[in-house]
């Protein structure tokens, strides 16, 4: 049975492996966030139910140029700290406010994050989500992702950062779904719901 | 410590009523509502954003800026919005009390904005805010330690007494202890006190704010939870 743990809550007090959002005190293991537990036989970690978005290698992110400096461009990732983008990297002169979705190449001690394999995206709406929601966005083999897509005629790229970029033709119903998903991510049998929701008013 | 009845009705170790509304502010990352007796307090949490101007920064962990300000209405005669002497400290001292809770060493060279507007006062804003603070930043998702739960304890008409309202406060005899717990480890992150006491009265009272700590420590545990239900109708 999955619950809700609290910071500070005792999880364990077992030899277990652990994963994310916890911290060893002694011999016992507690939880550093909110969030659900996720416990089996060997391991431990705890899935956060909202938080800020801090960069790991091999995220692919959908960012937008915040600034344009006489080398390169200032980018905002979502992240509590901006990223700089030599120009030798695009082959385009870009301006403020273009989209773009990279991959992320390195991140400094003070998680400051490089970028490459740039893509330039047209523009388009952008829906922002706590970066803790985007697995349940995209769904086990991207069950929830194609259901959105199918339902709502959209084309849609999620950012491991939280931000989802997004041409639709029923905007405000893909808004809406979204807005389920996030405020009902510790429930089971979402995407069920999801896909009855959708079919009823598209 | 006696069981006689206070001129509000509780016993002398008893909190006032105490109510939870996590997530109230849609612009912010995470927000508490707290009501606490005749106290109300808004606390709200966002970052960790980029420190400016820079010299500020640190580079082994966030800074947190807490702000503790009264609404001018919050008591009967008209408060100076401008932030006085009092305002700054509180915000000094509960920023510390903050610090030890959440993981500040994961963000360098950040700032974590928590802002707390006190919008009617009873006696005991202060732990209010602190109470609501934590939770706050709990709700934002920052990686904490433990929950900060504060508790005033004190004296008054020569009793010893949990959180004094603002008739206590106001007896000759008065004295006001401002206490901040980490919990559930049991850490001591504030003090603070107003009056005279002696070693024997002064440990009594910490005893006393401790117990009074962990039935804090619990309502905060519960509103956490329970702004997630796990099963009921999606919506």
């Amino acid at each position: 049975m999955k619950r809700i743990v609290v910071p500070g809550e005792l999880i364990t007090d077992k030899n277990v492996k652990t994963g994310e959002n916890v911290f060893i005190k002694g011999n016992c293991i507690y939880s550093s966030v909110l969030g659900i537990l996720n416990e089996s036989d060997d391991f431990v970690n705890v899935v956060p139910l909202n938080g800020p978005y801090t960069p790991i290698v091999n995220d692919a992110i959908v960012c937008i140029i915040k600034n344009v400096t006489n080398n390169g461009y200032i980018i905002d990732i979502n992240s509590h700290s901006d990223c700089f983008l030599p120009k030798s990297l695009v082959t385009k002169e870009l301006s403020a406010g273009q989209m773009l979705l990279a991959r992320v190449k390195e991140v400094d001690g003070a998680d400051v994050a490089e970028l490459d394999n740039i893509n330039i995206l047209p523009l388009a709406n952008i829906i922002a989500v706590p970066s803790v929601k985007v697995p349940r966005i995209i769904g086990k083999n991207n069950s929830m992702l194609n259901v959105l897509k199918k339902y709502t005629q959209s084309n849609i790229i999620v950012g491991r950062n939280g931000w989802i970029w997004c041409t639709s033709k029923n905007l405000a119903l893909l808004e809406n779904a979204i807005n389920m998903i996030v405020n009902n991510s510790q429930k089971s049998n979402l995407t069920n719901t999801v896909e009855e929701y959708l079919k009823r008013n598209s | 410590m006696s069981q006689n009845k206070r001129p509000d009705g509780r016993a002398t170790s008893q909190l006032r009523p105490i109510s939870i509304r996590l997530g109230v502010n849609k612009n912010a990352d995470g927000s508490c509502f707290l009501e606490w007796g005749k106290n109300t307090v808004v606390a709200t949490v966002n970052g960790p954003r980029p420190i400016f101007p820079k010299h500020l920064a640190d580079q082994t962990k966030a800074v947190i800026d807490y702000k503790y300000r009264m609404a001018c209405f919050s008591v009967s005669e008209r408060k100076s919005p401008v932030p006085g002497k009092r305002d700054k400290e509180i915000s000094l001292v509960s920023g510390h009390a903050l610090e030890a809770a959440v993981m500040v060493e994961q963000f360098p060279n950040t700032v974590i904005d928590v802002n707390v507007l006190i919008l009617s006062a009873d006696a005991g804003t202060r732990v209010a805010a602190l109470t609501a603070a934590s939770l706050a930043a709990a709700d934002a998702g920052l990686p904490m330690r433990g929950l900060v739960s504060a508790v005033a304890a004190g004296r008054a008409n020569g009793e010893l007494i949990l959180d004094l309202n603002k008739e206590d406060e106001d007896t000759p005899d008065a004295v006001d202890m401002a206490t901040a717990f980490l919990m559930p480890q049991r850490e001591l992150v504030l003090l603070q006190m107003d009056g005279c006491v002696n070693k024997k009265d002064c440990s009594k009272i910490l005893e006393t704010a401790l117990k009074g700590a962990e039935v804090v420590y619990e309502l905060q545990k519960k509103a956490l939870v329970e702004k997630y239900p796990m099963d009921g109708e999606i919506q």
